[in-house]
Formats: structure tokens, sequence, C-alpha cells
């Protein structure tokens, strides 16, 4: 009979052997010793800084043979990139720091060989949230750079890799085996849309929105939990059911958005997730004036004036403010609201301050978001930022995919996790997310990529992004001070509506929806 | 504008960053096999502790090498046998490697695991260190025959013929271990 002993070689690869041996203690020690290693050095270089030298000097000339063997790199175990000469990828990054903590630092740890240039990346004013100065500049400075490896807002994938500036990525997949299976679906999906059905890049991070629920305030209050996917009126239906309930003297609300939300906030995110646009296709109409934003617009501001909607005053503060204080004006983390609509990044803020501000780890759930009628359960809002792309003119292009490769790879999964930064999940699920099932919500998120790719080419074009600045703006100033109950929406979204119009008629004037508007 | 990571790696922040990195990303590595080479947790601490040091101290010859994982590891194994050699090791080892008293082994027991785990690792530590080495260079850090000859700085012939020796000694422990469970079970 065959037992465990038959596959004692399997089990030694996967063994947890060691998993509590090095650990965060171990890393602290060496610092400690590191750092004393490093006074005891300065002591006796203050206290004999000439006499030292001498030594050296002295030492260098009688033991040159020895200190040359220190010095001499040791012999290379495995050729990757290059095991002699310095292998150089020349990078396009909106940060070049950030791009060292977040790939370029693991990348070459495993790679020693390896040193990186910085192309400068298109617009002067590039940050996270604005990665788009416009294709024409942005091609424009990818020709004319050297970069090896180029970081590509998604809205421009269709327009380069059909241009053929990009380098398809599929046959070099299929070379060294690699599959994309363990990519999170909708990402892939996307990617592969933007390449006409080729892979011409990888997404190394994607955010999705879900609904989290308060299970115990449901319970307390015999209101049934609420559902996968569910419209954004049966979501509103529900949390109204919390009109007029208290708990501890203070009151409770069905829906809430974070702390120090506002209505024009609320508008605009609901209204992203429903697939309601500011203005139409060809950028020639304002939408804001219509039956399905008044219909939110309206809902919002009952929903404020009853209670049932989190309507506290906004939180104002001069300074610095800690995120402990920021998040204790969080209703949902302080167990005072039903529900709330939120992106992925909403989990690490759970993780970081539910627990301690009354919401317990097991008295919260997560479920599809909320959207549109007509497709239930699906993300309207997902949201793909960017590719990591090939320049086909790259000088080292097998390198920059063996870079690649890496940031395709779990481990970078895992170390992205550690040191999340923004508000993403990395595409290929860390280890930690395949056994979290609030997590993995957002890994089986469904979203059209048809949809997700013109959202975000329109969120790209510079003339679309006037109107959403004007209208929100406006939106703004309109609403700081009211309160549900003086708000006229009919008046509002006539001024909106125009808000959007002069936008638009500005943006045509200044020539900019022919020049540099379609992505 | 040449941003060479490396070059900076002699002084300031990024020096301490990389270390970082290392220990995140291959102390695991380093701890098992000092462990591997010692048998002991305590030592293999030491030795893990005394690799990132000198790893720190010793970063510009990174630059040289085709990856860190397979140069702390060849640092791990220097500092182990440097251990080897020490009087101090030498008056106060423990036969740790060899099969010890059950009251001897109760913490290890719960840090190494369910019995059947136990009873795999326990016969693994309990090979000859050459062959034990070898083994797990190839089962459990996953090197290929060409990795582990260049660590071991033996021919591949060597390490081929140790891992063979290896798999023939942990198969006959388990074949003499089945035939007594089936004599035992016999008797009752």
């Amino acid at each position: 009979m065959r037992d465990h002993r038959d596959r004692w070689e399997d089990r030694l690869s996967d063994l947890p052997l060691g998993s509590g041996g090095f650990g965060t203690a171990t890393m602290k020690k060496v610092k400690e010793r590191i750092k004393m290693l490093e006074r005891r050095a300065k002591r006796r270089r203050r206290a004999a800084a000439a006499s030292v030298a001498a030594l050296l000097i002295a030492g260098a000339v009688v033991f040159r043979s020895e200190l040359a063997g220190l010095l001499t790199p040791e012999e290379a175990a495995k050729p990757v990139i290059s095991e002699t000469e310095p292998t150089t990828i020349n990078v396009m990054y909106w940060d070049n720091s950030g791009f060292m903590s977040a790939f370029g630092q693991p990348f070459v740890i495993r790679h020693p060989s390896v040193r990186f240039e910085y192309a400068d990346y298109p617009g002067k004013t590039a940050n996270l949230f604005n990665l788009t100065p416009g294709i024409e500049p942005f091609k424009e400075q990818l020709l004319k750079s050297h970069a090896d490896l180029v970081q590509v807002p998604l809205a421009y994938l269709p327009e380069l890799s059909s241009a053929g500036l990009l380098k398809p990525l599929d046959t070099w997949m299929k070379r060294d085996g690699l599959k994309d299976g363990n990519w999170q679906p909708t990402v892939r999906a996307t990617v592969r849309e933007a390449g006409g059905g080729q892979l011409y890049g990888y997404a190394p991070e994607f955010s999705g929105y879900a609904l989290f629920y308060n299970r115990k305030l449901f319970q307390e209050n015999g209101v049934p939990e609420p559902t996968d996917g569910m419209s954004w009126d049966e979501a509103m239906d529900l949390a109204a059911r919390f009109q007029g309930i208290e708990k501890g003297g203070k009151p409770v609300n069905g829906l809430s958005f974070g702390y120090n939300s506002t209505i024009w906030f609320e508008a605009s995110i609901i209204g992203k997730s429903q697939g309601l646009r500011l203005a139409d296709a060809k950028l020639g109409q304002a939408t804001v004036d219509t039956p399905a934003w008044t219909d939110l617009w309206t809902k919002l501001a009952a929903g404020r004036r009853a209670g049932w909607i989190n309507n506290d005053p906004v939180f104002k503060w001069e300074g610095n403010i800690s995120m402990k204080e920021l998040y204790a004006h969080d209703p949902f983390l302080n167990g005072r609201s039903a529900m709330t609509y939120a992106s992925s990044a909403y989990l690490d803020t759970l993780s970081d301050a539910g627990s301690g501000l009354g919401l317990a780890q097991e008295d919260w759930g997560i479920l599809a978001p909320p959207g549109d009628k007509a497709s239930r359960g699906m993300d309207a809002a997902f949201e793909i930022p960017f590719v990591f792309a090939i320049p086909a003119q790259a000088a080292h292009a097998d390198a920059a995919w063996e870079l690649l490769k890496y940031i395709m790879s779990p481990s970078q999964a895992n170390r992205y996790v550690r040191f999340p930064h923004g508000d993403a999940l990395p595409t290929v699920a860390a280890d930690a997310a395949a056994s979290d099932t609030r997590s993995a919500l957002f890994y089986r998120a469904d979203a059209d990529p048809s949809q997700v790719l013109d959202r975000t080419k329109r969120d790209a074009n510079p003339v679309y992004g006037s109107v959403s600045s004007a209208v929100w703006t406006e939106a703004s100033n309109r609403t700081q001070n009211a309160g549900g109950d003086e708000l006229d929406v009919s008046e509002l979204l006539q001024a909106l509506q125009a808000k959007a119009e002069q936008a638009l008629q500005a943006a045509s004037a200044a020539g900019q929806a022919a020049a540099g508007g379609q992505p | 504008m040449d941003h060479d990571y490396l070059k900076h790696m002699t002084g300031g922040i990024d020096r301490d960053a990389v270390l970082e990195e290392l220990m995140l990303t291959y102390g695991r590595d380093v701890w098992n096999y000092a462990f591997f080479m010692t048998g002991k947790r305590e030592t293999a601490e030491d030795i893990a502790q005394d690799v990132f040091v000198k790893a720190y101290q010793n970063l510009h010859a990174l630059r040289g090498e085709s990856g860190a994982r397979a140069w702390l590891l060849k640092i791990t194994r220097n500092t182990a046998l440097d251990y080897f050699k020490s009087a101090w090791y030498r008056r106060i080892r423990l036969p740790a490697v060899l099969p010890l008293r059950e009251s001897q082994m109760s913490a290890e027991n719960e840090w190494l695991g369910s019995q059947r785990q136990r009873e795999i690792w326990r016969t693994v530590m309990e090979l000859p260190r050459k062959l034990r080495e070898s083994l797990l260079l190839q089962a459990h850090h996953g090197l290929s025959m060409a990795e582990i000859a260049d660590l071991l700085q033996v021919s591949e012939g060597t390490v081929k013929s140790r891992i063979h020796r290896a798999r023939a000694a942990m198969n006959k422990t388990f074949e003499r271990e089945r035939e007594d469970d089936a004599e035992r079970g016999g008797r009752t």
C-alpha cells in the first residue's frame, strides 16, 4: 500500500519548513547589528582617521592580491540577462523613483547586472491620476525616446498597437510557456480587446467597486441583507428602511460614502457605475440635464434629507490630520451605516481601522456592486489605469521582456500587497488573496471590456476632461452649503448642463476636439 | 541621465532599501539553507543574521552576480562551514542531525507541523550533510544541477551521485519503516 512516504520528495518542496524561522524579528536584529557595526566604525574612523588611512594604503599595497580576490565578483551561477556585461533598460514611467521602488528594485536584486535609465514621461503634469497628456504628445515622445519599457495609459493602447508602435507579446508568451490564466479575467479580456485580440501590454493593477454591508445592523433591525448585484434602485430602497433608526442615541444611516462625502461626489461615482455620461459620444452635446441624472440626483437629495443617506456636515480641519482622525468620521467604519459603496482600496481601510472603531471583521460582508438594471452584477466602474508595453523600436527588447515577465509574476504580486500603493489590486492575485473570500470578489469582478475601454478613452479625452471639471466644480459650488431640503435638482441640473455646454463650445473654439481630442 | 541603481548602493538610503528587499525576498531561503546545513534552529538564526550583515557590507559584489539568491546561498554556505570549523561550534554541538529523544523534540515538533511532515523531515535531516545538502538544494530550493555544482564547487557528476545516494537512503529508510509497520499490524 502506498502512503505519504512514497511521495516524500514532492513534500520537500512545499512543506512549510522554516516558515517561522525568518521573520521581522530576525530582520530587526540584522538592522540593529549593522547600525552597531557602523557606529563602531564611525568612532574608530574619528579617533584615528589619519593612521587608518595610512594603514589602508599600506595594507592595500601589501595585501593587494587578497583584496583583489575579495573585490572580484564571484562567478555568476545562472546567466539570465547577461553574465558579464551590464544590461541597460530604458524605462518611460511617470515617476522614476516610484518605478524603482515598485518594480526596479526587486528586479535588480534578481538581475544585478541590470541598470536603469529613464526617458521623460510626456506631459509636465503627469501624476498617478492623470497619465494622459493626449495621444499625439504621447506618441511623439514615445518615438523620440529610447525607451525599452513604457507605461502606456490603457486609453492609448488601441491606437499605439494598431499603429505598430508596440511589440506584440503573444509570441514571447508562447515561447516562454507563460499563460495569462492567473490574470484577473476582466483585465485580461480588456487588454486583449484594446489590442484587437492580440496582447500588447500587461496591466499590473486594477481597481473595482463593491457594496460593503454591516451584517450586524441588518440583523439587529430585522432588515433583509443585501444581495449580489442589486440595481441602485433596490440598494436605495433597502437603505431607506433604516430611516429613523438610532443606535446609542445617534442616527443610523442606510447608506454612506466614506468620510467627508458630498452629494456631487455621490452623484459622480454612482453615475459612473450606471454608465451615465456628461456628454454624448461625439462630444457635441452635453448630457447632464437628462431623466437618468435627474432621477439619481433626486434620490440622493431625498435620501440625505430623510437621513437614510449619511448627511453629516463636511468635516473641516486645519494643518495636519491623522488617518485615524479621518476614519473616525466614516459612518460605516463606526458601525453607524448599514452599507457603503467603495473601491477595492476600502479593504485595506477596513482591515486597518474597522476593528478599532467598532466594526469587527466578522460583522461586515461584501457584495458585487449595485449598478444598472440591464447589467446586474457587472462592475461598470471597473478601472485599469495603464499597461506596461515594449515599444517596437526598443533596443533592449529582450531585457525589457525579462523585466515584464517579472512584473507579471506572482512574486511581484506578493510584494505589491506587502507595500500597497494607490487604490489598486495586483492583476495576478497574491497568495494572501487566494484564501481571502473578500478580496476574491474583486478577482471575479465582471465588466464589459468594450465599456471599460470606451470609458477609459472618454476619461482620457481632454475635451471630456474639461466638461467634467466644469460640471463638478459648479456642482460643488452650488451644493456645498445646501442640504437636501434646499436643493432644487431641476435648477441645479440646468445650471450644470449650461456649464457643460460652455466647456464643449470653448473646446470646439480652441480646436481641441479636432487636434488632440480623440485618443 | 543615468540612474544606475547599484552605483548608489555603497551609501545612503538605497543601500538600506536593498537590504530590506533582500531579506524580504530571500530571508526564508537563507534561513532554511542554514538550517539544512546545521540542523539547529538557533544556529540557523545566527547564520542568517551573519549572512545579511555580510551581504550589506559587500553589496558592491552583487553587481558581478547573475542573481542575488545564488549569491546569498553562497554566503550562507561559507558562513555555515565557518561555524562547523569554529572551536565553539565543535564544543557545544549537539547531535542535532541524529534522532533526538522525544522530550528534546517538543518545540521542534510543533514548529515542523504534522507527524507525517515531521517524519519526512526527520529522515532528511538524518542523512549525512553532503547528501542532505545536495538533495535539498534541488528538492526544496529548486536549483539546477549546474547551479548546485557551482555552489558546492564540485562537478555535476558528483552532485548527481550525491542526490542519487540521498534518494536511495531515504527510500531505504521508509521501506524499512513500512516493513516495521506491517509487522506491528500483523501482530495486533
